[in-house]
């Protein structure tokens, strides 16, 4: 496998490469029906026009709150869910557009490692079973007569021990299930790699672990990836730039360093200030902007700015004119006032 | 000033099919009048086993030794009954998930009442327009409509405020908040945080916090108990042991926070935690202690005052700065 590390510029900060994942004004929808008689009486656009590049060897962090979009933007870019309308182009090919056979050649370069280590697994698989199932679906990526030593060399590449091969997954622990996963999304030696929500099932110490892992893995294998997480401290520290998620909306995107000292949309400025810190009394943090209520049902989003019901600057203007994604300031922003 | 709770030497052992489980195992603390302390710990550390203990919510057969003093009256070997009394008027708790803590058939304004109803017998109407009072406390938006709703018409946020508005109903002393924010959204955490300060300054309520969440603990408490394998292992004001810890426990749980921006590597604690049927011996977190030497495999680290706070390991001064 060919390392692949991020060119950077003077200032030490990664500099874009030509996008490997390439999405455009994106949208997945699910039916709202009846109870009574089941049939479709609405749509909920859990995504709802999206855009994004992410150049090769990069990670683009993706924060929100639940309900944001967040899985659903996942699944949709690795075919889990159908999008309704927009692109996905990986590697210039435009997988809601190119034919069943080529999308499922590309389909391999596109694995996904999920939040609950747990629920991901078949338990009644051994991880040998678990991580050579793949291989068998795709039987040109590693002969079989190597399985064994492939095997071998991939569970002590994710710091398992190569001897509980035949061990089920309730014989391991959350973090060492979460391990099994990677291996599982690396066995085909994919080059997107989509992490929603990798560490919030695990404990603050196997958290550091499984995230020093998946940097070594960036590096060892010039892995992209998309990382989903609702911890912004998490993201801060895997990201190259962050796209903030409201509503099914991207509100604001910019390099992590960016965003995190200067933010210009208010659902930023907000989300940020509500961060606790570890050390609080090292710093003197300006008073944390305390949204009110909740965020609204995306089966009845609020008209114009999607954000203007919690918004402590909205005016007027805010719920007549939808406020577009483009560059305010120094980055983009979706916010008439931002910048 | 005499403490609220006093838990001392406190052991839970619980019979599996694993043989015997010691998920508590000699935890003391205090807890004084008006003061938030926090108890932190990965998952299966005995946190929530140790505040189940003072609540009288243990399963059956548990078995439980040492000494719960509430207000002096000790509550390990009484009647279940005497602690339920002292909890509807005195102590408090909120739940993770405050749906399974939810009747789904009640309306959620009658739950938050039910209590001033059954043991205060107050009337419904009056219960009715007190339940509406609170949720305008707890920061319910239109609470005259909202509490004739059910708790599935609650979104996440506004359930753990209806759970709040409930545990306040008999405005108690104590409240004991078993992960109250972990299945919320940070801006909703930040809300729900604010609030739980802001009771504790307007009625002197005090708080007993179970978190993993280290940045909601320098956020909020006063003191902070940390525990590993069901044993306190440091314990201390919140600022004095995040600048100063001297348990390598505690050490290595600061540093697997991604706080600082710059730095490139995090340094986890290597390993996990043990299988509490199966503890190591002599002091639990030597399989992944950095600082282990021979004498940690056999003799277990008592809790001692090393530097102005108490902590466990029989290297205390060599750890932190
Ligand atoms: N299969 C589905 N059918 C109907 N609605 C769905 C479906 N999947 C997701 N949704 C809705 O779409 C919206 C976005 O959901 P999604 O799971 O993508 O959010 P998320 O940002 O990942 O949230 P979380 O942080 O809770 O994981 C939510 O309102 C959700 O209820
Ligand atoms: N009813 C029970 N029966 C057997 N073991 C239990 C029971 N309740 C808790 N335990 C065990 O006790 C230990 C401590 O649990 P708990 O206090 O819930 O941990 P936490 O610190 O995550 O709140 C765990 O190992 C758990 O599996
Ligand atoms: S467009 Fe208006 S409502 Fe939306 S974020 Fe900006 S100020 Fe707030
Ligand atoms: S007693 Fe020994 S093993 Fe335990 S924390 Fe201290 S140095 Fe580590
Ligand atoms: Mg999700
Ligand atoms: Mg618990």
């Amino acid at each position: 496998m060919n390392p692949m590390p991020a060119p950077s510029d003077e200032s030490g900060t990664a500099v874009a490469g030509p996008p490997l994942l390439s999405v455009r004004d994106l949208v997945t929808s699910f039916p709202i029906r009846s109870t009574l008689l089941r049939r479709e009486i609405g749509r909920i656009e859990a995504v709802a026009g999206v855009s994004f590049d992410l150049p090769a060897g990069q990670t683009l962090g993706i924060v929100g709150e639940s309900g944001s979009g967040k899985s659903t933007l996942a699944r949709t870019v690795v075919g889990l869910a159908r999008a309704r309308a927009g692109s996905v182009t990986f590697d210039g090919t435009d997988l809601t557009a190119a034919a069943p056979a080529e999308v499922r050649r590309r389909r391999r370069d596109i694995q996904m490692i999920f939040q609950d280590p747990y629920a991901s697994l078949n338990p009644g698989r051994t991880v040998r079973q678990l991580v050579t199932e793949a291989w068998q679906i795709h039987p040109d990526v590693v002969p079989r007569d190597r399985w064994p030593a492939e095997l071998a060399e991939l569970l002590a590449r994710v710091g398992l021990d190569p001897g509980h091969a035949d061990r089920y997954p309730h014989q391991f622990s959350g973090g060492q299930r979460q391990r099994i996963g990677i291996a599982r999304a690396i066995a085909l030696r994919p080059r997107l790699v989509i992490c929603d929500e990798p560490v919030s099932a695990l404990d603050v110490s196997i958290q550091a672990q499984v995230l020093n892992l998946l940097r070594d893995l960036q590096r060892d294998l010039g892995l992209t990836y998309l990382f989903i997480s609702h911890d912004l401290s998490v993201v801060r520290h895997v990201a190259d730039r962050v796209a903030v998620l409201y509503l099914g909306r991207i509100v604001e995107e910019a390099p992590t360093a960016e965003i995190f000292a200067a933010p210009t949309h208010p659902y930023t400025q907000a989300l940020l200030s509500a961060v606790p810190r570890l050390r609080p009394w090292r710093e003197t943090a300006p008073e944390p902007i305390v949204l009110a209520g909740d965020i609204p049902s995306p089966a009845n989003p609020p008209s114009g700015c999607r954000f203007r019901t919690r918004c402590p600057r909205a005016e007027d203007v805010c719920a007549i004119e939808p406020p577009a994604l483009t560059i305010r300031g120094t980055h983009p922003a979706a916010c008439h006032f931002a910048g | 000033m005499e403490p609220l709770l006093r838990v001392r030497e406190l052991r839970v052992r619980f019979a599996t099919r694993h043989g015997t489980v010691s998920a508590v195992d000699g935890v003391s603390f205090d807890v004084y009048p008006g003061e938030t302390v926090a108890i932190v710990g990965e998952s299966g550390s005995g946190k929530s086993v140790t505040m189940q203990a003072v609540m009288g919510l243990l399963p059956r057969g548990a078995q439980v030794s040492g000494s719960i003093t509430y207000r002096g009256t000790e509550l390990v070997g009484r009647p279940v009954s005497v602690t339920r009394a002292l909890c509807g008027d005195e102590l408090a708790m909120i739940f993770q998930d405050p749906l399974s803590s939810l009747n789904p058939v009640f309306r959620v304004g009658r739950q938050i009442t039910e209590a001033l109803v059954r043991r205060r017998g107050m009337r419904r109407a009056a219960a009715r327009e007190r339940a509406v009072e609170l949720m305008t406390r707890v920061g319910i938006p239109a609470p005259e409509l909202r509490v004739d709703e059910y708790p599935h018409q609650f979104s996440g946020g506004m359930r753990q405020r209806a759970m709040i508005a409930m545990a306040l109903a008999m405005s108690p002393r104590l409240l004991i908040a078993d992960e109250p924010t972990t299945a919320l959204d940070v801006t909703v955490q930040a809300q729900i945080m604010r609030l739980l300060a802001s009771l504790r300054e307007s009625d002197g309520m005090a708080l007993a916090l179970i978190t993993h969440d280290l940045g909601v603990v320098a956020d909020a408490a006063d003191r902070v108990v940390l525990m590993y394998a069901g044993r306190v292992v440091e314990t201390g004001p919140t600022r004095e042991v995040y600048e100063h810890c001297r348990h390598p426990y505690t050490e290595g749980l600061l540093a697997s926070v991604p706080d600082d921006a710059d730095v490139d590597r995090l340094v986890p604690i290597s390993g996990q935690p043990p299988n509490p049927a199966s503890l190591p011996g002599g002091c639990a977190f030597h399989p992944r202690c950095r600082y282990a030497i021979e004498r940690c495999r056999t003799e277990r680290p008592p809790l001692s005052v090393v530097d102005g706070h108490p902590s466990a390991c029989h290297r205390s001064q060599e750890v932190g700065g």
